[in-house]
């Protein structure tokens, strides 16, 4: 599949979040995919999705994009030595961001958002090692058995 | 190689985010504006699409239940609605009619302009479709019938972000007026807290406030006078502090609104 398509989800998030949705999925979106797959184009998918986020929700240029990518770089040197798709961890470091990023942005804190985020991430690796990482497995067992 | 890997990441990394300084630079400095206002155009667009559609659908779906019911409350609230804020325009004019028996010959109040705006997206700011075009500028208060929204704390071309009332960054000095009385009961400062509530801080413990008294704007800190902002739903039990603290509930459901006024002095 090709990598620029997840710009699509992207540019749907940014307008759901500049107009009605009052959680910021995107950064949600940015953090697990760099936890699933730490390379390059996350950089590239955080310095977008961020342009984007600013355009879409008028923040200053550029704000958004700076956060994402401090935050995706902490993840890709964490994921150097450590397991980064681990839920409880994945879910303390999207809601230490979230809390950053509410701080800078929008000036309070708005820890709820961020444990609602917190939450959401925590489930979605948890059903993720739970899941598709063991039926990986079970395929790769399989396959070494062939 | 390990080192190899890393020099190519923080290259990947470094690029994009000198750009990202270069862009919030450029835009602090303002130098930005018609490049953001070109391309958040189709951005825009597609946010009021989906915050109209949304706005429809919530309706529909409230329609679903005792539609009867549904709309004697809607018309009981709006009756309210409108009482409270005939009764304070008429203190706000009873008091204005003794300042100008009492100032015969000096100026009246400057006469203020309004600018109708559609909101486009309600998120931790309320977004509205009017921006630097049709010059409306930063600190313009957003209100709706005589009741204080907000004001704009970020101006581009084309749309305008809306910091409302019930922001935890909001503060705003009010005076506590009883409905349909002139007289000030007591002065305070209203702060935004999440969650579309209102706290009413600084009361001093001498001042009367109860529950239905109205806040309004005093008129200080850049805030225009004698806007509604809510009604006091709850003194909070006395302390053995100075100050006397209260419950307001906003006076409009800020996320049922769709065309709000910017008052342009």
């Amino acid at each position: 599949m090709k990598t620029y398509l997840i710009l699509i989800p992207v540019f749907i998030l940014v307008v759901f979040q500049a107009s009605i949705l009052p959680l910021n999925l995107l950064l949600v979106l940015i953090l697990i995919r760099t936890a699933l797959k730490p390379d390059q184009q996350s950089f590239y998918l955080a310095f977008w999705s961020g342009l984007f986020l600013d355009l879409g929700q008028g923040t200053p240029l550029g704000l958004s994009s700076l956060i994402f990518l401090l935050a995706t770089l902490l993840l890709f040197l964490y994921s150097k030595k450590f397991e980064p798709t681990y839920a409880p961890f994945l879910a303390v470091f999207v809601f230490l961001i979230s809390l950053f990023y509410n701080w800078t942005v929008i000036g309070y804190l708005g820890w709820q958002k961020s444990l609602i985020l917190a939450i959401i991430t925590f489930l979605f690796s948890f059903l993720w090692q739970k899941f598709v990482v063991k039926v990986s497995e079970r395929k790769v067992r399989l396959r070494s058995l062939k | 190689m390990r080192d190899e890997r890393l020099r190519k990441i923080s290259l990947f990394f470094l690029l994009p985010f000198f750009i990202s300084l270069l862009l919030f630079f450029f835009d602090q400095k303002g130098w930005l504006v018609k490049f953001k206002g070109f391309f958040s155009r189709p951005l825009i667009w597609s946010e009021g699409k989906i915050f109209n559609s949304y706005q429809g659908v919530k309706e529909s779906f409230s329609n679903l239940g005792d539609v009867q019911r549904e709309e004697q409350i809607t018309q009981l609230e709006g009756k309210l609605r409108q009482l409270a804020v005939d009764q304070t325009q008429l203190s706000s004019c009873l008091e204005e009619n003794e300042r100008i028996k009492k100032l015969l010959g000096s100026p009246l109040p400057p006469q203020w302009h309004f600018l109708e705006a559609r909101v486009i997206g309600q998120g931790e700011q309320m977004k509205i479709d009017k921006g630097q075009k049709e010059k409306v500028a930063e600190g313009m208060m957003v209100i709706s019938e005589n009741i204080l929204l907000g004001r704009t704390i970020i101006v581009e071309e084309n749309f305008s972000l809306v910091e409302k009332v019930n922001s935890p960054n909001v503060k705003i000095p009010v005076v506590i007026k009883k409905p349909g009385q002139a007289s000030v009961q007591a002065r305070g400062l209203l702060l935004g807290q999440y969650k579309d509530k209102l706290f009413l801080d600084r009361v001093l413990q001498g001042e009367q406030i109860q529950k239905g008294d109205l806040a309004i704007t005093s008129g200080e800190e850049n805030w225009l006078p004698d806007l509604l902002i809510g009604q006091i739903e709850e003194v909070l039990p006395k302390t053995a502090e100075l100050y006397q603290t209260a419950r307001v509930s906003p006076l409009v459901d800020y996320q049922e609104l769709r065309i709000v006024f910017i008052v342009v002095k």
